[in-house]
């Protein structure tokens, strides 16, 4: 019976994929397209008898991300690409999922989720568990290298190799994909996340001030580089003095940035290294000609795909819109559930 | 501008920058052979539409070209967004080929539309079904009437339950004390022989015969009395004290029970609407006694003159010589009637 149910409201209910990112998550909405966008961040508000109460999500969320009082947490439920406090992913779940479906509470969403390559069974059934009491009726899991090659339009049914390279907050995807398989894929996780943290340190010993995770992301994002080439700019930061314990502004170069986050770039680059070690010759050749493609967050820091191609010596190609690839890809596999069904995992 | 054109734009600005094609390759990695498909706008040389869009826009960068021309002559000629209908042919295609008898084709989405007609269509057999099971009990005893006024023989074979236990327990009572004479005679023909037993046993086999022989004319009667007619005018009258007096001093004999309401020009024919207890006593015969089931009819025929006590009176229509006997009384109330 409920399942007849499901089925008669699954006609009226939206279908959604869910871009569950470290950093951002996306909801693309069956026939519409991307409708969210916002930070995984919620904050949770500690009342007197102990119980937790979701005060804000996404984008409200994030502006309290280290600027809350004792009893109220602003949280990342999202870790290394995995879910890390199952309770507070599923809240944030939940609104984004009434958030898009404007409080048609009745019928439940088919959703689609993208996850690391990779992840552990553990992992796998947290996510869905937390989509289904989220108010899913059904949950289909997809890899996120994959979902980025369909996202990227690459033809990944033919027997020809992609390689993708998606770099998220909290992993990096390294694929290989033909015939619409995954070859190799390897998940590293350092991602935008591991940068900030960097960032953070380098600016704490250098300059022995403290800033926060956002301001390091803005640095990032503004005057991050992972080539020479591509190193240009300085940027004011604010933060406090570790001696003095005075807010104080410092300026900071491009140049510093590179360096400060070098570790992780190499990081990146090492994964792709290993990945084309190991892809089957036949496969390889066709890399050469057609190149690697660098998709997520990531794929934005100046000068990425440069490194790569000096590293490499192959041709390089980031997508027109590297954020929201993934999502876009597990919204193509929504809109072809029943085509596209053999490139989701259980 | 199409692709030969913006071959030669780049080609040009190559040139003037005073670059070969493998210096290029070699700062691009982008390979030779793609190169030259770019500037000449060979088409089918370059891979897919996205490594070429990359290749494209990576190659235009190097040497410096307008972005905004890049973009516009992308955007023109390397619309990936053209791509997915391609693209979802060719899954479907695959699919096909490696699974042979998944499905049958693409099933036609079912819209909202058709399953609020086939909700309906549920709703309305649904009542439907509730109309006619509620018109059904009516409709069986309608056919009922109609059959057994067709057929008043027939009519015989709807006597009264009780009738028809009576004779059953006699049956019983009788078979038990056939059962046990032979019982008694095998104790007996014990002490005697073993193949004494089935002699011993015949006599007690007419017994039985006769004990039915006895009862038959008991569920006989009740069974014609249905059939019986009667006439007079349907008068609802207080029980009249001859006619139970005339009962008891006329004590029935087997023959009068057996003629019961049999015959007359008169003809009373009670139909129940509810379970109803009946007692009808006809001419100067003794008082029968019915039990009336729901849709259970009972016709009786007689010459001058019938009593009749209902038990449930509200329950019942009564109709006398076919026409109906107005009874304005309460349910379950006991009204004594006398015809004519």
């Amino acid at each position: 019976m409920s399942r007849l149910m499901d089925w008669l409201l699954g006609m009226f209910s939206n279908d959604l994929a869910i871009d569950l990112g470290t950093a951002n998550t996306c909801v693309y909405v069956k026939g519409k397209g991307i409708v969210l966008n916002e930070p995984s961040v919620v904050a949770v508000k500690k009342d007197s008898r102990g119980a937790n109460k979701v005060l804000a999500v996404g984008i409200e969320a994030k502006k309290m991300l280290g600027r809350t009082p004792g009893n109220i947490v602003a949280i990342r439920p999202m870790k290394d690409g995995v879910i890390a406090d199952f309770e507070i992913t599923e809240a944030m779940l939940r609104h984004f999922i009434s958030k898009v479906h404007n409080s048609r509470r009745l019928v439940r969403p088919r959703i689609v989720i993208c996850v690391p390559t990779g992840i552990t069974q553990v992992e796998k059934r947290a996510v869905k568990e937390s989509a289904q009491s989220a108010g899913a009726r059904e949950v289909y899991l997809i890899e996120e290298p994959m979902a980025a090659a369909i996202g990227a339009n690459l033809p990944i049914t033919e027997p020809t190799s992609n390689m993708v390279v998606d770099i998220g907050g909290g992993t990096t995807e390294v694929a290989v994909i033909s015939l619409s398989g995954v070859v190799y894929s390897r998940s590293v996780r350092v991602g935008g996340d591991k940068m900030d943290e960097a960032i953070m340190q380098y600016v704490k010993r250098r300059y022995n001030m403290l800033i926060g995770e956002s301001t390091a992301e803005q640095i990032k994002i503004h005057i991050g580089s992972a080539h020479h080439s591509t190193n240009a700019g300085e940027m004011e930061v604010k933060g406090r003095d570790l001696v003095t314990g005075i807010p104080q502004n410092i300026t900071i170069t491009a140049e510093e940035i590179q360096k400060a986050i070098a570790e992780q770039v190499e990081a990146i680059v090492q994964a792709v290294r290993v990945a084309l070690e190991q892809t089957p010759p036949e496969l390889a050749a066709d890399i050469v000609d057609r190149g690697i493609v660098l998709t997520g967050g990531g794929a934005l820091l100046r000068g990425l795909d440069q490194l790569l191609r000096d590293v490499t010596g192959l041709p390089i190609i980031v997508v027109d819109d590297p954020l929201a690839t993934v999502v876009l890809g597990s919204g193509k596999t929504l809109e072809n559930l029943d085509v596209l069904k053999e490139v989701t995992i259980d | 501008m199409d692709l030969n054109e913006f071959g030669d734009k780049l080609r040009q600005e190559r040139e003037g920058q005073g670059l070969s094609l493998k210096d290029v390759a070699e700062k691009t990695k982008v390979s030779r052979r793609c190169l030259e498909a770019i500037e000449q706008g060979r088409r089918s040389d370059l891979p897919h539409p996205v490594y070429a869009k990359g290749f494209v826009r990576h190659y235009s960068k190097f040497l410096g070209v307008d972005e905004g021309l890049v973009e516009d002559f992308l955007a023109e000629h390397f619309n990936v967004d053209d791509e997915p209908e391609f693209h979802r042919y060719e899954i479907k295609e695959t699919i096909a080929k490696v699974r042979p008898v998944a499905g049958t084709g693409k099933r036609a989405p079912v819209g909202p539309a058709a399953v609020l007609v086939v909700l309906l269509l549920i709703l309305c057999g649904l009542l439907g079904y509730l109309y006619f099971s509620a018109a059904g009990s009516q409709f069986k005893s309608l056919i009922y009437t109609k059959i057994f006024q067709q057929a008043g023989p027939v009519g015989e074979m709807q006597t009264p339950p009780e009738l028809k236990v009576a004779p059953s327990e006699k049956e019983a009572r009788t078979s038990r004390e056939t059962a046990k004479e032979p019982l008694r005679a095998a104790a007996d023909s014990k002490e005697i022989a073993p193949p004494a037993r089935p002699g011993d046993a015949k006599p007690a086999e007419p017994e039985p015969a006769l004990a039915l022989k006895d009862i038959l004319p008991e569920p006989a009667a009740p069974a014609q009395a249905p059939a019986q007619a009667m006439v007079a005018a349907p008068v609802p009258v207080p029980a009249p004290p001859p006619a139970k007096e005339q009962a008891p001093a006329a004590p029935g004999s087997a023959m009068e029970e057996k003629d019961f309401g049999s015959a007359g020009p008169l003809l009373v024919e009670i139909l129940a609407n509810q379970a109803c207890w009946i007692e009808a006593s006809v001419d100067t015969g003794q008082g029968k006694e019915f039990y009336l089931n729901k849709g259970q009819y009972l016709t009786t025929r007689f010459k001058d003159k019938m009593t009749v006590k209902l038990g449930n009176a509200g329950g019942v229509t009564v109709r006398f010589n076919g026409k109906d006997v107005p009874m304005n009384v309460p349910k379950s109330g006991v009204v004594t009637l006398q015809f004519p």
